[in-house]
């Protein structure tokens, strides 16, 4: 069992606070990953879990117990770093023994800790290299095994995938996933990359500028993103933002497209984004109207088409537009820079923001 | 191309006028090189004050150069086995450096002037001071500067102990000694009653005793070592008594480190047996608030003499020099009473002659006079053979020290001790 | 060859040759004389003539000189280990931050400042056994009723006496903020995840220090012991000023020994010798080194 609950955690260098008042609770089990840009406080977050930074106010408390001033080592955490930290001068083996040694475990436990994480791993066959003889991802397996042979409470991933080619990867996240479901140990992982959020964890908490924006399943923020800087940050490419006003059922863009909604759009005076991602935009006659745009650069990727255009008018035939916006096509259709075309979205899929607060209006 | 060829213009044209330049200075002055003695900038105005007044007298022009104490004896080491070589200079060793140079280098007799320039020798000299310029029957220059060695002690000291003056006997020494000696309620020493000698040389302090007891280290022709006698376990044997059986000298003396004048300065040392003259310029100089307080006397008489301590210092010509005779004219004008008598108030040393010793400069304190009496009974620390100042060099694993320190410090056996340093001093000697 | 290559070898030229003269050619003439009967008494009478190892067989057939090798190598390994360990323990202190650092980083390089013919001239009057302050602090606070003859103590334990440790002290003193530098740009280049890790594992302070900081610092630290050792042989100035290899030469060194023999005693030949037993003995510190570098790179 090992639940975390962080309650109003606030951390400050100096006189300089970067983390304000964060709360959160974590299940056990759960995969939990913090994502934001950098400097949003998610590594200091994390960092104050493991013991490495010390809480300037507020606890963290794990199982019920209270956990601010215990040393890392009485926490029974383990954690991956993004460089790695194998120690060089240690083969692979003697890396994943290492704490176990520290703990004065008896030699023959320690061996079978080893070689079941070794094989869990597929790191069998390297145990008696050193690091500086191990590629990329061999070391990211290695600093993994070190964590796992522990069988700590709580894994804590400090961005362990930035130091690794696109391929690897995306490789190295099924295997950290398929870990997971194995281990079912509770887990914090730390990324930018909301690619990486969107597809390992069980839940995604986004931080911005040392807040909590928004902390739910990864479906939860994508179909329902609670402001606009997590609309921009979840979804890749990132979500279509429109400036404009709410008129008499449709949205006026402050450059003058006019684009109907539906009719449970909410209702306000006061000055709106509107939000549609790319891939809810369709190239064509299906659906009801969202404007006339002109293709500016087409980028085929295969599986799907990405387009940069510019919205000529709104759906509603007034002339406006000069918004750029992109559309994410998944019709195989070839087209071609420079053309006009029609542009559908189904309205049930705008989302709709303050344009002052940021929060989502319903 | 350009870079290349300016840069090796200019280190051509450069070399060229440096060479030239030097060149140009190595005219036909006569180079003289002396050591520096008190205040360096004092003495090199009076040694140039002297020069221009020889300049002035022939014609002949002299070149003055300082060679540091620090560098002096690697300086005529070099120079005696071949090295740049002044034409005349302020020297000492003749002996060893003779050897050392042999009929290259080196000091170079000058028997055929001897006679011309300098006919009343014996009469204007110490005889103890031209022991330090004659070596195997050649005559090599003018001893010009001398260093006697008295007997120094604290008055007030020997007053508060009911000592009127100084002692005179060996015997004397060790009683006043022994009542000069303090040590506090521990047992650790305040005062020590007596010091053998002040200067850093260990080996000086040997000699005089030595001496006092009647004995020579060797024979006249520099062949034979004769230390293994009576005189020697006189000496060793007083001096050794004075450390553990009175235990009125520090057993830590014959260490490297052991200064005794600020002990003397300060109250913690009674009296030194071989005082260098120098203490008294010092103590002049740098203590004028111990005015009244100390003084000097001539040696106590040890069971056969009393002999003082007595080095000097010569101005000869090297050899290879192109101006003999030009140096030898530098050396009589030197020579003549006024001006040895300049040089002696300007380095502080005492002269080597004694018309020069009875003038006024050399009897306005008392001390001086002491130093003046002492001269009667001088005997030079020279010895007519090469190999003296390796067998008397002051540090452990030369022959005399070794002896000393054994016996004296260590207490060794006596006889086994001077019967080896007879032997190991005996080699020395066959060496050269 | 082109001008480019000529200008760059008249630029290292000069360089070149003042380490040739200073330092090359006087080492093989050395080497050369340590060969040769060299007696500059007799230098003028006899002709210098080879006698291949006969002055070698000479000095080591001399108790004082073995004494003296011994007691080089004694005082290197003495004088090498205390300024290693305390080096290592000081670096970490100027490393870390706390209040006062500059104050104490000032303190611990002071010593560097000072040349060691200067350390030496200071220390003699601090170790000179009647006017010592040490002692009469000591006395005060009532530890001692006698004073400690630093320099001048003839007992002995085993190989060891007090001047020795006093002149290793001195030397120690003099040569620590040289360790220090050397080891803090080491412990500097040390990338502060790897305690961090170590701190997850559940390291203490010590086990950090055994299982990251030493073997991190093993390059850093075979250069320095190879230098130290090598200068630590040859080493010259303090022992001939504080004690000129005394009491009984209880402080004796070779450079000492080779400089007694050749200037006071003037047997040069001896002298060359003794220097070739010195340079015989780096020689053997720098092969060791030099085989630890290969095995490191074949690593």
């Amino acid at each position: 069992m090992s639940t975390i609950r962080i309650d109003n955690v606030r951390k400050s260098f100096g006189g300089f606070e970067v983390v304000h008042g964060v709360s959160l609770d974590i299940a056990d089990g759960e995969f939990v990953i913090l994502v934001g840009p950098s400097g949003c406080g998610k590594s200091t977050l994390l960092r104050m879990i493991a013991g490495l930074e010390s809480i300037s106010s507020g606890n963290v408390v794990v199982d019920d117990l209270v956990i601010n001033r215990l040393p890392p080592r009485e926490r029974d955490i383990a954690m991956v770093f993004q460089s790695y930290a194998l120690y060089p001068h240690m083969t692979v083996r003697r890396n994943m023994a290492f704490s176990l040694k520290l703990a004065g475990a008896p030699k023959g436990d320690i061996d079978r800790q080893v070689q079941a994480a070794a094989e869990i791993l597929d790191l069998v066959s390297l145990l008696e290299r050193k690091p500086a003889q191990l590629s990329g991802g061999q070391r990211q397996r290695v600093a993994m095994g070190r964590a796992i042979v522990r069988n700590p409470k709580l894994f804590l991933f400090d961005e362990p995938l930035s130091n690794l080619d696109a391929k690897l990867r995306v490789q190295m996240r099924s295997e950290i996933k398929e870990l997971h479901q194995r281990l079912r140990t509770t887990t914090v992982y730390v990324t930018h990359d909301q690619v990486e959020a969107m597809t390992m964890a069980d839940r995604i908490v986004v931080m911005n500028a040392g807040r909590i924006e928004q902390a739910g399943t990864p479906m939860d923020l994508y179909e329902k993103p609670a402001s606009l800087f997590v609309a921009a940050f979840i979804g890749s490419p990132s979500m279509n933002l429109i400036h404009g006003r709410i008129e008499d059922s449709a949205f006026l863009s402050d450059a003058g497209a006019r684009i109907p909604l539906a009719a449970n759009a909410p209702v306000t005076s006061d000055p709106v984004v509107l939000g549609v991602r790319p891939e809810s935009l369709h190239v064509g006659g299906v659906g009801p109207a969202f404007g006339e745009c002109r293709l500016r650069v087409v980028e085929p990727m295969g599986s799907e088409t990405l387009l940069a255009a510019t919205l000529l008018s709104g759906g509603d035939g007034a002339h406006g537009g000069g918004e750029n916006i992109m559309i994410l096509s998944r019709v195989k259709e070839r087209y071609a820079a420079d053309t006009t075309v029609r542009v559908g979205a189904d309205p049930g899929e705008f989302h709709f923001f303050d344009a002052t607060s940021g929060r989502r209006l319903e | 191309m350009t870079i290349l060829r300016r840069t090796a213009l200019a280190v051509v044209l450069g070399s060229t006028a440096a060479i030239a330049a030097g060149s140009a200075t190595a005219q036909d002055a006569v180079e003289f090189w002396t050591m520096t003695y008190g205040d360096q900038l004092n003495w090199k105005g009076e040694v140039e004050a002297l020069i221009d007044g020889f300049t002035e007298e022939t014609g002949i022009e002299v070149r003055h150069e300082i060679v540091p104490w620090g560098s002096a004896f690697q300086t005529y080491l070099t120079v005696s086995q071949g090295g740049a070589a002044p034409d005349c200079a302020d020297m000492y060793w003749l002996h060893s450096f003779s050897a050392i140079g042999g009929d290259q280098h080196g000091p170079m007799p000058l028997n055929e002037y001897r006679d011309e320039y300098f006919p009343t020798l014996e009469e204007d000299f110490y005889a103890g001071a031209l022991q330090d310029v004659l070596w195997q029957d050649d005559f090599y220059g003018i001893p010009w500067r001398g260093d006697i060695r008295a007997f120094i002690y604290r008055t007030d000291f020997a007053e508060e102990a009911g000592i009127d003056g100084p002692p005179q006997t060996w015997d004397e020494i060790v009683e006043d000694a022994k009542a000069l000696t303090v040590r506090d309620e521990n047992g650790n020493v305040e005062r020590w009653g007596f010091a053998y000698g002040t200067a850093t040389n260990v080996v000086s302090w040997l000699l005089p005793y030595y001496w006092q007891a009647g004995g020579t280290m060797m024979t006249d022709d520099g062949q034979t070592a004769t230390i293994d006698n009576e005189a020697m376990r006189t000496a060793l044997t007083f001096m050794r008594d004075l450390m553990w059986e009175h235990q009125v000298v520090n057993p830590d003396s014959l260490e490297a480190g052991y200064d005794p004048q600020p002990l003397f300065v300060n109250g913690q040392l009674a009296m030194v047996g071989s005082a260098e003259q120098a203490w008294g310029v010092e103590l002049d100089r740098d203590y004028p608030q111990l005015e009244g307080q100390w003084a000097m006397a001539t040696s106590p008489a040890g069971p056969e003499n009393s002999d003082s301590f007595s080095g000097a210092g010569y101005f000869g010509v090297l050899r290879g020099s192109d101006h003999v005779e030009e140096c030898v004219q530098l050396i009589e004008y030197m020579s003549r009473d006024e001006n040895m008598l300049r040089l002696a108030q300007a380095a502080g040393t005492v002269s080597t002659k004694p018309e020069v010793m009875a003038s006024e400069f050399w009897s306005d304190r008392p001390w001086k006079i002491v130093v003046g009496e002492a001269l009667q009974d001088a005997h030079t620390s020279q010895h007519p053979a090469p190999a003296w100042s390796a067998i008397a060099t002051p540090e452990p694993g030369g022959i005399l020290y070794d002896l000393m320190y054994d016996v004296i410090v260590l207490q060794e056996d006596m006889d086994a001790s001077i019967a080896e340093a007879q032997e190991r001093m005996q080699a020395e000697l066959d060496r050269s | 060859m082109n001008e480019k290559n000529i200008f760059c070898y008249l630029m290292v030229a000069p360089a070149l040759l003042v380490t040739a003269l200073l330092g090359i050619y006087p080492m093989l003439a050395s080497m050369v004389m340590s060969f040769q009967s060299y007696d500059l008494l007799a230098g003028q009478r006899d002709t210098i003539e080879w006698v291949g190892f006969e002055n070698y067989r000479t000095i080591l057939a001399d108790d004082r000189f073995l004494q003296t090798i011994s007691q080089t190598v004694i005082f290197t390994i003495l004088a090498v280990g205390i300024v290693v360990s305390m080096g290592l323990f000081l670096a970490q202190v100027v490393n870390a931050k706390f209040r006062g650092r500059a104050v104490v980083r000032t303190l611990i390089f002071s010593p560097w400042f000072v040349p060691p013919v200067v350390a030496s001239a200071i220390w003699m009057w601090l170790l000179q056994t009647e006017r010592s302050p040490i002692n009469a602090v000591l006395r005060d606070l009532g530890w001692t009723s006698g004073n400690i003859r630093f320099l001048t103590d003839p007992e002995t334990w085993g190989p060891f006496s007090i001047p020795m440790m006093s002149v290793v002290a001195v030397r120690v003193w003099n040569g620590l903020p040289f360790v220090i530098i050397f080891l803090l740009a080491g412990l500097q280049s040390i990338p502060k995840s790897l305690y961090e890790a170590a701190d997850m594992d559940g390291a203490g302070i010590l086990q950090k220090f055994r299982h990251v900081t030493l073997p991190m610092l093993r390059p850093v630290l075979m250069v320095l012991l190879a230098l130290l050792f090598m200068n630590g042989f040859g080493h010259f100035e303090m022992n001939y000023i504080m004690t000129q290899g005394g009491p009984r030469n209880l402080t004796n060194v070779l450079a000492v020994w080779s400089y007694q023999e050749g200037f006071a005693f003037f047997r040069f030949d001896n002298a060359a010798a003794a220097s070739g037993i010195i340079l015989a003995m780096t020689s053997v510190i720098c092969a060791i080194y030099l085989r630890l570098q290969y095995k490191d790179d074949l690593r």
